[in-house]
């Protein structure tokens, strides 16, 4: 074995017929689980929802947890993308070409406990074509996560689209050479941090559905300016397969090497050591992410879902449930944007015994772009005291009476 | 809101010094137990694996679960410094503005970590002392102690760390370092690096029996590189609680000399940015990405645990770090028997092998220098692996209490 195998000098783009066709042979095969949680403890949740700088006490603090509806600590609802990233991309296929992500959905079911083991199952379903100013033509892999628990419930459903490209194209198209980082004035940065000091989690108050009217507003709420070490050292918790992408540590050192003689091509030779390196250090190395084509150094895009998630949940309060979730990345949000995130109250209805309520949520850099758009499914509590609002096991099947506001 | 964000950037370009005043509060907390940032509570199966495939351990009692049940423990067991997950033992309380760098730590352990055990910690200044050197001038050599202890409160480990406190400014003029260049590694000793790894000798569950061992004999090497900022940032993420976001910003309003401000964006940022990115290291007399130093504690401890194998107890590790290990640096680890010695009396008798270690890297340069203490098993005596605490009312007959 040899360095000379981790890198092979064929440097021709990796979007080749062949790999195109292995990968489509893949389609519809479930893959196991790959790297997830053996068990997830207090401090998992802990870490995971501070990493989001989403602070509500249900995911915090026990002896607050314990008068909530679930009657102890849950996990943010995304947490499951420390369990498996919601692109699953080490399915093999286009060795050597990029893998972004470029979108998700994800549906919960039920909450994930301390104590609670996930184990994934994903596959690729659906491949597309793509032609696009950032890296010529490239590959849309939808993928399908199932989550399952230690009761063999399905906790959790992911479908996340991620964009396999050449790094190289990328690099020489350049579409976003000409971003700089622009240095924040004395005023922009008291805006961001009064936005943190007002930032409001309703928490134990319950926020009825009859109180709930279209065009309500939600946030904004802050993330940023954001810096490495809250994308390098996110989870691990913020380990997984991929450093900052949550799950467990894939390994270093050996287990670096490891992986790159698996997957020839893999790796992306540092310039000046001559060493490979992994290839999505993009993340928190700035040259190299422009060696991709990213304007600076950039989150793990699922960073951008959690923080939606917690502007949702932040506002609809304990006792709602977030249903779903999606959205799309449109921009790169590097290193030292700001993420602002908003909401709307587009529609209510109920449905099978639920009294649900759309949100179009907003991720908006301090450049105005949407960075990432999408909406969420919010299950509130009914002053009538009918409906149902899931997540907890017990009255998944049962019609309740929903009393939770009343014995409080 | 008490601090702007110019007079940050002010305090930014003008790092503080050394006063006496600050040196006498840090005396003033000499022995005052410290609130410490909580980390982790329980040594929960993800943790420990996680932790030792971190530092790129390959023991099996360490990263199986089902060899972990296999063997003498009955569980899975976390790497002795996984402790470092608990508290990354950097006790450097006081001096705002001083970079602390880890000098190295001295660690004795009572009692191996098992699977779901739930570990607290107190942490305490032990001494103040004032150093001077080629790297920053004058220095401060802060020395803590923390304690480890399990649900029951018995005692998992003491480490002793040593923090350096240097000035940036000092430092980044001095530049003892900054015309240090990335190495540049030809074909061969990138292969000569694979070609180490595969052959990485890891004994596990043979005993390594004390009529088998000489003093002279030498521990297999361990090499660990060329490090990345991925080997950096995982066990960087498996120690450490980073702050994000709005506890970030609360952190550094109450300690505004905690924060770098990125000349690029004008925004805070946090100093360990400085194990991941070039600048905010040249900022204090770095040239690149460097490790935390307990890395490389972790690293000495990898290989004398590849050696000492499962049935052995590694009862005391002194390591001393001499220069830091950059991005793109390879590391060696390489030991020696230097003692053997019986102590105490059955059924408490151990037999001790002392090794001297030290982690070289490309350079020649010899990094970090330590000796460790192995409790062995002997084929005459006992083949009970030697855990410390051992009850009053022990009796060989009947065997270790399960």
């Amino acid at each position: 074995m040899s360095s000379s195998e981790i890198t092979p000098a064929d440097s021709t783009s990796p979007i080749t017929e062949g790999g195109i066709a292995r990968l489509r042979e893949r389609l519809g095969a479930y893959y196991g689980s790959g790297p997830h949680f053996i068990d997830i403890t207090a401090d998992d949740i802990r870490r995971y929802a501070q990493s989001n700088g989403d602070r509500n006490k249900l995911y915090l603090d026990q002896s607050y947890a314990r008068h909530s509806r679930y009657g102890g600590l849950i996990a943010p609802n995304t947490f499951l993308d420390l369990a498996q990233h919601y692109t699953a991309t080490a399915i093999g296929g286009l060795p050597g070409a990029h893998a972004f992500h470029a979108g998700n959905r994800v549906e919960f079911y039920l909450a994930v406990r301390p104590g609670d083991r996930i184990s994934p199952t994903f596959r690729p379903y659906v491949m597309t074509e793509k032609h696009g100013k950032f890296a010529g033509r490239m590959i849309l892999v939808d993928m399908e996560i199932l989550y399952r628990n230690q009761r063999d419930e399905l906790v959790g459903k992911a479908h996340g689209h991620v964009l396999r490209l050449s790094r190289s194209e990328a690099r020489t198209r350049g579409k976003y050479q000409a971003q700089e980082k622009e240095p924040y004035d004395d005023e922009a940065l008291a805006r961001i941090w009064a936005a943190y000091d007002r930032e409001v989690v309703r928490g134990g108050e319950p926020r009825y559905w009859e109180d709930v009217a279209v065009g309500d507003q939600l946030g904004p709420i802050a993330r940023g300016p954001l810096r490495i070490s809250e994308i390098a050292f996110r989870g691990w918790n913020g380990g997984g397969r991929l450093t900052g992408a949550g799950g467990r540590v894939l390994g270093a050192h050996f287990y670096q090497f490891e992986e790159y003689m698996k997957r020839p091509g893999y790796a992306e030779v540092d310039d000046t050591s001559g060493v490979a390196d992994h290839p999505h250090r993009g993340h928190w190395e700035a040259d190299f992410a422009r060696k991709i084509g990213v304007p600076g150094a950039y989150d793990i895009a699922v960073q951008r879902t959690a923080w939606l998630a917690s502007l949702v949940t932040n506002w609809a309060g304990d006792d709602g449930w977030l249903k779903n979730i999606w959205d799309e990345f449109r921009f790169f949000n590097v290193e030292g944007d700001t993420s602002w995130l908003t909401g709307e109250v587009t529609r209510k209805w109920i449905e099978r015994n639920e009294y649900l309520v759309a949100v179009d949520v907003t991720c908006t850099n301090q450049r105005g772009e949407v960075s990432a758009p999408g909406g969420a499914t919010v299950v509130l509590p009914s002053r009538t005291g009918r409906g149902t609002v899931p997540g907890v096991r017990a009255l998944q099947s049962e019609r309740i009476t929903t009393t939770t506001a009343a014995t409080r | 809101m008490s601090v702007t964000a110019t007079s940050g950037l002010q305090a930014a370009r003008r790092y503080p010094e050394i006063t006496g005043e600050e040196l006498a509060r840090a005396e003033s907390l000499v022995g005052v137990v410290l609130r410490r940032p909580l980390t982790r509570t329980i040594a929960s199966t993800d943790t420990l694996i996680g932790y030792a495939r971190a530092i790129g351990s390959r023991i099996p009692l360490y990263v199986d679960v089902a060899q972990g049940l296999r063997t003498y423990w009955g569980s899975l067991l976390g790497h002795p410094t996984s402790l470092y997950c608990f508290d990354d033992t950097v006790v450097a309380p006081a001096l705002p503005g001083i970079q602390s760098i880890y000098a190295g730590c001295h660690w004795r352990w009572e009692q191996p970590l098992r699977v779901g055990t739930p570990v607290s910690t107190t942490a305490v200044l032990e001494n103040v002392e004032r150093k001077t050197g080629s790297f920053a001038g004058d220095m401060v050599l802060q020395t803590g102690r923390v304690e480890y202890r399990d649900g029951d409160g018995r005692l998992l480990a003491t480490a002793r760390p040593r923090v350096l406190r240097t000035p940036r400014d000092a430092a980044r003029t001095r530049g003892k370092y900054l015309d240090t260049e990335m190495y540049r590694y030809s074909a061969a000793e990138l292969d000569g690096i694979i070609d180490a790894y595969q052959v990485e000798e890891i004994r596990g569950d043979r005993p390594l029996y004390w009529e088998e061992a000489q003093v002279g004999d030498p521990l297999p090497a361990l090499v660990k590189g060329p490090v990345t900022t991925e080997d950096m940032g995982m066990f960087v993420g498996a120690i450490r609680q980073t702050l994000f976001f709005g506890d970030f910003l609360d952190h550094w309003r109450r300690h505004p000399a905690d924060a770098y401000w990125s000349p690029d964006t004008r925004s805070p940022d946090w100093w360990d940015a400085s194990l991941l990115r070039d600048e905010v290291a040249q900022e204090f007399g770095f040239p690149f990405a460097h490790d935390t130093g307990s890395q490389r504690v972790a690293w000495i401890e990898n290989c004398v645990s590849n050696w000492a194998g499962d049935f052995s107890f590694l009862h005391d590790l002194d390591v001393t770090l001499h220069r830091p290990c950059f991005r793109g640096d390879t590391t060696w680890v390489r030991g020696e028997v230097t003692a053997k010695r019986r102590t105490g009396h059955p059924p408490r008798e151990r037999f001790e092998l002392t090794c001297a270690l030290t982690a070289v890297n490309q350079r020649g340069e010899t990094t970090a220098s330590g000796q460790a203490v192995v409790h062995v098993v002997s084929k005459e005596v006992d083949t009970i692996p030697p855990v410390l605490q051992l009850p009053d009312d022990y009796d060989p007959f009947r065997g270790l209490p399960r």
